[in-house]
């Protein structure tokens, strides 16, 4: 029995010498099937900003965007359209004019000056004449805002590292949905909390939470985004996308555009209720 | 209404035929060691034409011919036939003891021989014997009954060495586990690796992947049932194993000898006692935590010649655990099962198996972040009463009918989360509950001694919250013998499924939501034609081809961006269409002598589609039919063992399928969101669903089992060698872009973009060797 024992160890010991040794990951080459590039459009309305919007084309999953294929070219922006969008009865024309925000590193192909009005009782049309003729439309209106109840500030046992809760009421009678993007320091800032949800398992007090890894003296940047149905299930395919492609335990999915026509992307109205905190003692 | 008519001229013809003069033989076949009854021992007397098999207790009846003399041989795998000569008049009662064979013992199906099956009615049923399952080698040295199925033809498994399998085009969440007649919802450990089936407690595994009988139903695709061994009433004895991952015993003895007998075993990993000895001895280290085990019980009582008692148990869990400073995580998931089983002989003709069991599976994800806990789960709970009637009026004919009635409770899932102070709280999920009866009625008639048909009808009904189904299964198989050698059968069997699993496609996670079918969620529903050729060459080899036409209706697939876990009403994420399978199987078969094996070979395609969301508010990208990631068109295994002797036995598996279908991303876009958002340079656009075979799959294992037999038993010491020419197959891809950072013109802002994508294949093993000692006294 000795004997079997001490074999058993010696082969233990090999196999697990075996098993980590090796490297199980090698790149491969994949053929996909053919992908025809579309357009695809980013359009925020935020109250007071100007209107402004982009619109990219998709390409081929394994395309190479190299220093020999500059930037902006015909392969990633997509120009010479004619873009309006309608509140109402006034229409914005936005012209096709590069802006670079360089504060946020976010670029726009398309702007108007004119500042977005909050309405709550109009809804925005967004029509786009692309080069080749197609048309693509979409819609969307402003939500009422959430208002805070409290944002507490609460330290751990040991004193050291803090966690924000934001409580806000839920909008009773309907079905409502969250975009909730916590950032510390700029807003510029890759954030440290950034999920969507909805208020189904939610009776009427709405709190986001952040973990204890909050810093006296951090500014937090606290934001809260009351969604359309719309725009949360773009959200929520976008990341599943995301996931469905790097994680073996994602499941992927299409994206979830509100254009109609021959495009993907989101035009949406943007309701944000914001709160900055400093951490103190 | 047809076939019952026909059924019934031909129940009156075959009883029309019986007013001969005929001798009636009962008895009792049992292991001479043991002192089990043996089921399915094949009685065949000197007259070819007349013929049985042992029962649920060993007991068989004969009507023949009166003879002077008539000689009965009675065999059963991995058992030295035995013959007996009779002189009886009238009616007579045989006991009958058969002695174990060297190394085989029966465990799977059809414990019958080549014969049998040819004569059988029954078709589409896979076989295996205990001593091929323990002689194949597996990884980590492990022996799976699952993973051994996997290698017969018509039974694909899904990703590498899991033991998911995907009968004849259905998911794998259409196949019915049965252990001692309790449902077991979820069959696999370390997500998916291992089977929950501890090999050393079974009997005997009947998987049925088409012909279904009547008195099965409930999923769509196949049956795997499932029979715990009974526990020696003679002596006590044991048996065990150590392997690299796991040890395991088995005791079993009598309580009063020749009466009762107890079975216990256990099997339970290790890799955690070291892992928390590590984080105990190193406060930096917080390696994962990881365990599971499998306990079976088992009590059995003869209460007589014709009755018989047991009490049958099953617990499992997997526990998965990680413990950080800042972050606590546990995972765990597991089944519970436990039957009461009373067979009856109200005569030698007539048997009455009844059994009241439950079913338990649950999964919970606890999660502990700085403050926050968060809870994740979902459960079935299952009570069951059924009673199967077994009845042989003559020799010819068999009629069985029965009737069972399930009370489903489900926990549909379950979140609660909130801060460890109670200021945070949130919760979401519901309970359901359902109705799920059967009853049945098939009679298997001799029409002559070259044509067999077995007819049966299933009605089967689902009760949940007002809403009621009753729907009828119609199952017919005949069987038409060409010649001696030579049998041609066909089958059509119509299957419902009332309930349905919820489970996340990518690498398969234990995270099972088991839903049922409501107003909105129809049944599924299958019917499925198969015609097969069965030569028994010789009584050693077998060459078995079946072709089969299979369709679905209401199956599921889930919505576009579905929310599987954070749902209160899950409907909304579903999808319900239909689809079909076709393929032919083909299995050359050798049992007897120093080399035995198979071959199998199986050709299928596989498509669904026409779906659509059941919420108005769902999508559903996909147009038209496209291919299930199994849809795997060429599927081959070779499987051979030589017997060098009686301490040296090899054993090696070949096996060859075409890659499993990927869904992968053909575009991409470029999201820079909101001003506060954080841009993504690529998010993949998916399109057609599936749209990418992987590479091929092919692996060659080599095994070798050294026999010792010391005084106290037998010691074995199996050597195994996976993989055995370091093939990387694939397990899984994933898509890695490569950014560089860009500078915009005309300002000093940069924006990062792909350089190029690249793909990885991830696999699961290299070569890998593996010893595991296993023994006997």
């Amino acid at each position: 029995m000795i004997q079997h024992l001490r074999a058993f160890a010696f082969f233990l010991g090999i196999s697990f010498l075996l098993a980590t040794g090796c490297n199980l990951e090698k790149q491969i080459d994949i053929q996909l099937p053919n992908y025809e590039s579309e357009p695809f459009v980013e359009c925020y309305l935020v109250p007071n900003e100007p209107f402004r919007l982009l619109i990219t084309q998709t390409s081929s999953y394994f395309d190479n965007l190299t220093l020999d294929n500059p930037l902006f070219s015909e392969s990633f922006l997509l120009n010479g359209a004619q873009v309006s969008i309608y509140q109402g009865l006034n229409k914005y024309e936005l012209d096709n004019t590069l802006v670079i925000d360089p504060n946020n590193q976010k670029v726009y192909n398309y702007s108007n000056s004119s500042g977005v009005e909050y309405n709550n009782l109009d809804s925005f049309f967004l029509e786009i004449l692309l080069p080749n003729g197609n048309q693509i439309t979409a819609s969307s209106i402003f939500l009422d805002p959430v208002d805070f109840d409290s944002i507490v500030v609460q330290f751990d046992q040991k004193d050291s590292l803090a966690r924000i809760l934001t409580y806000f009421k839920d909008f009773p009678n309907e079905t409502n949905f969250y975009r909730r993007i916590l950032t510390v320091g700029k807003e510029s800032n890759e954030p440290i909390q950034d999920f969507v949800t909805d208020d189904l398992f939610i009776d009427s007090i709405f709190v986001f939470g952040s973990g204890y890894v909050l810093n006296p003296g951090d500014t937090v940047l606290n934001s809260v985004f009351h969604l359309t149905k719309a725009y949360h299930d773009f959200l929520e395919s976008v990341q599943q996308a995301i996931d469905g492609s790097a994680n073996p335990f994602g499941v992927p999915s299409p994206l979830q555009s509100n254009l109609s026509g021959n495009a993907q992307g989101i035009f949406t109205c943007i309701t944000e209720s914001k709160n900055q905190t400093i951490i103190k003692k | 209404m047809a076939p019952k008519y026909i059924s019934f001229i031909l129940l009156f013809c075959s009883f029309s035929a019986f007013t001969q003069n005929y001798t009636s033989i009962t008895g009792r076949v049992t292991d001479r060691q043991s002192g089990e009854a043996l089921i399915g021992v094949s009685i065949i007397s000197s007259n070819p034409d007349w013929g049985t098999i042992s029962d649920e207790l060993g007991n068989f009846s004969l009507d023949i011919p009166a003879q002077d003399t008539i000689v009965f041989t009675f065999s059963y795998v991995g058992y030295e036939t035995k013959r007996i000569v009779s002189t009886c008049i009238g009616a007579c009662f045989i006991d009958v003891q058969l002695n174990s064979g060297v190394s085989l013992r029966e465990i799977v199906i059809s414990s019958n021989s080549f014969e049998e099956q040819k004569n059988a009615v029954q078709m589409s049923v896979s076989t295996l014997s205990a001593d091929q399952i323990d002689k194949i080698p597996m990884v980590l040295g492990e022996n799976d009954a699952l993973k051994a199925l996997q290698l017969k033809p018509g039974i694909p498994s899904g990703s590498e060495s899991t033991t998911g399998i995907f009968v004849r085009g259905g998911g794998s969440d259409q196949n019915l586990f049965l252990l001692d007649d309790a449902v077991i919802y979820n069959a696999s450990h370390l997500f998916g690796f291992f089977s929950t089936f501890n090999t050393d407690i079974l009997k005997n595994i009947n998987l049925y992947k088409g012909g279904f009988p009547a008195r099965y139903g409930g999923r769509l695709s196949s049956i795997i049932d499932i029979n715990s061994k009974r526990g020696n009433d003679q002596k006590f004895q044991g048996k065990g194993g150590l392997g690299i991952i796991s040890s395991k015993i088995a005791l079993e003895g009598p309580i009063k000898k020749g009466k009762s007998s107890f079975l216990i075993a256990g099997r339970r990993t290790y890799f955690d006692i070291f892992t928390r000895a590590i984080n105990n001895n190193n406060p930096t280290s917080n390696i994962p935590n990881y365990y599971f085990y499998d306990f079976n019980f088992k009590l059995d009582f003869s209460l007589g010649p014709k009755d018989h008692l047991s009490f049958n148990s099953y617990r499992g869990k997997d526990d998965f655990e990680f413990n950080s400073d800042f972050f606590n995580f546990n995972f765990y998931w597991g089944n519970q099962s436990g039957s009461l089983r009373w067979v009856h002989n109200w005569s030698s003709r007539f048997l009455a198996k009844t059994s009241i069991s439950i079913s338990d599976y649950l999964y919970n994800i606890n999660n502990q972040v700085t403050g926050f806990s968060f809870g994740l789960g979902s459960g079935i709970n299952d009570f069951q009463f059924k009673t199967d009637f077994l009845y042989n009026p003559s020799a010819n004919l068999e009629i069985q009918f029965g009737w069972s009635a399930t009370n489903h409770k489900f926990e549909i899932g379950r979140l609660k989360g909130g801060s460890s102070d109670g200021l945070i709280s949130f919760s979401s999920g519901n309970n359901l509950s359902g109705f799920e009866w059967g009853g049945y009625f098939s009679s298997q008639i001799d029409i002559n001694s070259l044509l067999k048909i077995d007819w049966g009808l299933r009605v089967s009904g689902f009760f949940q919250n007002q809403k009621s189904y009753t729907l009828p299964e119609l199952r017919l198989a005949s069987n038409f013998s060409l010649s001696d050698d030579l049998a041609l059968k066909a089958s059509y069997s119509e299957m419902v499924q009332y309930l349905h699993l919820v489970r996340s496609a990518g690498v398969g996670l234990p995270t099972d939501i088991w839903y049922p079918s409501t107003n909105s969620v129809l049944p599924e529903r299958s019917r499925q034609i198969a015609l097969g050729l069965l030569w028994m060459v010789n009584p050693k080899w077998k060459i078995n081809l079946e072709g089969y036409y299979k369709e679905f209706r209401n199956v599921l697939e889930f919505v576009d961006a579905a929310q599987l876990f954070v749902s209160n009403n899950l409907e909304d994420e579903f999808a319900i269409g239909d689809g079909y399978a076709r393929g032919i199987e083909l299995e050359i078969e050798k049992r007897e002598g120093a080399f035995t094996g198979w071959i199998g070979y199986t050709l299928a395609f596989v498509n669904r589609g026409n779906f659509s969301p059941l919420s108005p508010n769902g999508s559903f990208n996909q147009k038209g039919y496209f291919s299930p990631p199994y849809d795997r068109r060429h599927d081959f295994s070779l499987v051979l063992f030589y017997e060098i002797s009686k301490r040296i036995k090899l054993s090696t598996t070949l096996v060859y399928g075409s890659g499993d279908l990927a869904w992968l991303p053909t575009g991409r876009t470029y999201f820079q969101d909101v001003v506060n958002g954080n841009t993504e340079p690529v998010v993949p656009i998916f399109q057609d669903r599936n749209n990418f075979r992987l590479p091929a799959y092919h692996r060659l294992d080599l095994g070798a089992d050294f026999h010792f037999f010391p005084a106290w038993g037998e010691s074995i010491l199996s050597f195994n060698l996976i993989n055995a020419y370091d093939r990387r197959n694939t397990f899984f891809i994933f898509l890695e872009p490569q950014f560089q950072s860009l500078a915009v013109p005309n300002s000093d802002t940069s924006l990062n973009f792909p350089d190029k994508i690249i793909a990885n294949q991830v696999s699961l093993f290299p070569i890998i060797p593996a010893l595991t000692w296993n023994f006997k006294f």
